[in-house]
């Protein structure tokens, strides 16, 4: 058996040292620095500080504003994928003409880096020249065209829809794929039974993607904890900070006001908060450990 | 499922407890190992250079054949085979040093320096902007040419009073490099606008004048928001606020602080308070202008002033350049293009400054007199007089900043230059220079109101985020009042004040 261990640990060797090198180094490089006064503006402030920096910035000008955009895009952006994922999935899952076009389709966006979606959707809803302010035009629905960034829910919903985009086809796929693995028989022995669609929906289908509903769930919290490069690229935070979340605001301490103490305080934050968070998707999702069907 | 099954379950599950308890004990082991080693070779501060400051320290340099001397030019990604070329140039012309160049991007080029100058090899010299500058002079990081080079000095008779303090170390009193280029937030309006609406050619001569002019704009249908400000979320917002208010007040500098560094603006119709009404009036009483503003950045701002949104903007003075240009095809680069014209700003007109210099770090230093002789041989090269690439003060022309004026519309604060016929022809494609030169002469360094410090930039947000530039986008927004009423902007300035004197008190001000 110790043989069997070594050999494991062996070939496991390749996936762990980056592992470690590049997610738990840096992780721990982060709280370190997190303890430290370190701005390189003042150098000559370096010095261990213990856990000032982390009530130092709860106490910054943004901190509250931040979380609460956050907090915001997270309510929005969460169950809108989770669901919008989950009837793509059922959607793609059935057999139709033209199923494995919209197959294709749903994964097109995937590709898409984050940032060119951005700089898309920036142009889609631009004051000047945007697509969306001449569609609505066009339908009357405006009579001049619109500064959409410089309001404050229509800033936070180009972000949403641009993060939605490219999020989406990968919980959709994994809503796919579990769907694929649900026994037809198991549909054919409720409907015996009197099922109706509902039911056989909760008793089955959500049963069986159950496990799959909390991966998704923990990897959309994730992404959407650590959103950036749509608030980057398409409103800078604005507008008036309104969609400058707490990430953007990492961003800033780090490479702006180069204050490495802070942004790593609230880095390390950003982490306690997404660990908590799993937790608590396992609690609430009752699994206990984590098992996939075979 | 089957007894055998579970009994192959459980070992798997035993093995499993096991296998994860030793990963564990690696990784914890691994984890603390590598923790130790760093802690162990980890300075109780981080790396800081001393300034050498004398060829005594110097290593001696007695070879019979030198070898060139290698230094670094660090650039943002602007104008990259300009760059380049003119570096060929001097490298051919110097066979003992060889120049190389150092992109750090554009967006990413703060944080590109930062890193440069946190791992002890910056650039030997650098593009920087005033913030960059406070930055790294303040760690001592910086060299000041002065210190061995006097004759630095000879250059600041050549150049506009309001660019001066740009190339002063604050904490020395020394002048530490010389200009990249140099220009100002110039008013800039069109002329089609405004004979369209029945004014004639004459832009506005104050701020009333360009109030009504806007509203008879508005009134004759030629654009619905003749006033556009370059107040967006990516920098350059002062150009809308610290404009504004300079061309409000007739008052002297500074405006915002006094010597000590103190707030003097947080009061009801102090310069800045009027200023920030200004711009919100024009937004939500005239309705001359729009919210839309607080989103511009460069590139929007060519383009609406291109296809003719606004009849009114200040804005850096190149970009006139891109707007009045025809391609080789005969095309007009825009719509409005040479109908956009240079003018001396409306009130006081006096305007803010726009400007980069060449930034020597210790590094130019460290390596003793002849790395630092070849970092101020390049220098005068890209920002002083040179003869075939030679330094000359005496008789010697502004060889790379002539052709950063010719080829790419930058402005330059020499005043000598203005002077240069070829110039100046080069300029008429694309603007009246001498209104160019007449509004750049009441530029005002800002940045220096009366200095510059290391938290102005977490304070304003210069290039992003920041305490003032989202209040000042809310009042302009309007989400507190359509417009903002007199209180709450001077709330507005009590707390930017309060913030100021906060991170002033931390950064041990």
């Amino acid at each position: 058996m110790k043989g069997d261990l070594k050999d494991i640990l062996i070939g496991l060797l390749p996936a762990l040292i980056p592992l470690f090198l590049l997610g738990f180094y840096p992780l721990g490089y982060a709280a370190y620095v997190s303890l430290f006064r370190f701005n390189l503006k003042y150098p000559d402030q370096y010095g261990f500080i213990g856990g000032k920096n982390y009530v130092d910035v709860t106490q910054m000008y943004y901190f509250i504003g931040s979380l609460t955009s956050s907090v915001i895009f997270a309510l929005v952006a969460i169950p809108i994928i989770l669901f919008a994922s989950l009837a793509l999935a059922m959607l793609a899952a059935r057999k139709f003409r033209g199923s494995g076009f919209l197959q294709w389709l749903i994964l097109v966006p995937w590709g898409i880096p984050y940032v060119v979606a951005g700089l898309d959707w920036k142009w889609l809803f631009d004051s000047n020249y945007g697509l969306i302010n001449d569609i609505l035009l066009k339908l009357k629905v405006i009579d001049t065209y619109q500064p959409w960034l410089t309001m404050q829910w229509p800033a936070m919903f180009a972000i949403v829809i641009s993060f939605i985009w490219v999020t989406l086809p990968l919980p959709t796929l994994l809503f796919l794929a579990g769907i694929q693995s649900i026994p037809q028989e198991l549909y054919e022995a409720s409907q015996v039974d009197g099922a109706k669609a509902l039911a056989r929906f909760r008793a089955i289908t959500f049963t069986w993607l159950k496990p799959i509903f909390l991966i998704v769930a923990i990897l959309t919290t994730l992404s959407s904890i650590q959103v950036f490069d749509p608030i980057y690229v398409i409103t800078q935070g604005g507008p008036a900070d309104f969609t400058a979340m707490i990430t953007f605001y990492t961003f800033l301490e780090m490479f702006n006001f180069l204050d490495f103490g802070h942004a790593s305080a609230l880095a390390f934050m950003i982490f306690i908060v997404s660990i908590i968070l799993i937790f608590a998707y396992f609690y609430a999702l009752r699994m206990g450990r984590l098992r996939l069907r075979a | 499922m089957s007894t055998g099954k579970s009994e192959t379950k459980e070992q798997a599950d035993v093995s499993r407890r096991r296998f994860l308890k030793v990963g564990a004990g690696v990784v914890v082991v691994a984890a603390a190992g590598a923790a130790g080693y760093y802690l162990l070779s980890q300075p109780t501060t981080p790396p800081t250079t001393t300034e050498t400051t004398g060829p005594t320290t110097a290593p001696p340099t007695t070879t019979a054949v030198l070898t060139p001397e290698e230094i670094e030019w660090g650039i943002w990604s602007w104008g990259v085979e300009l760059v380049q070329d003119n570096t060929r140039i001097f490298n051919e012309a110097n066979s003992d040093i060889h120049v190389k160049v150092g992109d750090y991007g554009l967006d990413t080029y703060g944080s590109g320096i930062a890193t440069a100058y946190a791992g002890g090899k910056p650039p030997d010299m650098h593009y920087s902007t005033p913030d960059i500058t406070i930055t790294y002079q303040n760690a001592k990081q910086t060299y000041d040419m002065e210190t061995d080079y006097p004759e630095i000095k000879k250059y600041n008779d050549d150049i506009f009073p309001g660019y001066q303090s740009g190339l002063v170390n604050p904490y020395t009193g020394k002048m530490c490099g010389l200009f990249y280029y140099s220009g100002g937030q110039t008013f800039s309006y069109n002329k089609r606008h405004l004979e369209a609406a029945g004014i004639g050619d004459q832009p506005p001569k104050t701020m009333e004048e360009l109030r009504e002019q806007a509203k008879k704009i508005k009134q004759k249908g030629v654009v619905e928001f003749p006033i556009g400000y370059f107040a967006g979320s990516w920098g350059f917002t002062e150009c809308a606020v610290y404009t504004t208010m300079m061309t409000l007040t007739d008052e002297k500098p500074p405006f915002l602080f006094d010597e000590d560094l103190k707030p003097k603006f947080d009061y009801k119709g102090s310069p800045l308070f009027n200023a920030i009404k200004f711009i919100g009036d024009t937004i939500w009483i005239d309705k001359t202008s729009t919210t839309a503003v607080t989103q511009y950045d460069e590139a929007t701002t060519v383009k609406v002033m291109g296809s003719g949104k606004h009849s009114f903007i200040w804005m850096p003075d190149y970009e006139l350049a891109f707007i009045n240009a025809t391609d080789s095809t005969g095309k007009k680069a825009s719509e409005e293009a040479y109908n956009v014209k240079f003018a001396v700003s409306p009130g006081s007109g006096r305007i803010s400054s726009i400007y980069r210099t060449y930034l020597p770090s210790h590094t130019a230093n460290d390596s003793g007199p002849r790395h630092r002789d070849a970092v101020w041989r390049l220098m005068q090269f890209t920002g002083g007089k040179t003869t075939n690439t030679k330094p000359d003060f005496a008789s010697g022309k502004y060889q790379v900043v002539k052709r950063l004026a010719m080829q790419a519309g930058l402005a330059f604060p020499y005043i000598s230059m203005w002077d240069d016929q070829e110039i100046l022809d080069s300029m008429k494609s694309w603007c009246d220079p001498l209104v160019r030169k007449d509004a750049l002469a009441l530029a005002y360094d800002f940045f220096n109101d009366p200095k510059m410090t290391t938290w102005w930039d977490p304070w304003f947000g210069y290039w992003l985020g920041g305490f003032v530039r989202p209040k000042l986008h809310s009042i302009w927004l309007g989400e507190h009042g359509k417009p903002a009423s007199d209180d709450y902007i001077l709330q507005v300035l009590n707390d930017m004040a309060a913030e100021w004197t906060k991170m002033k008190q931390a950064a041990g001000g």
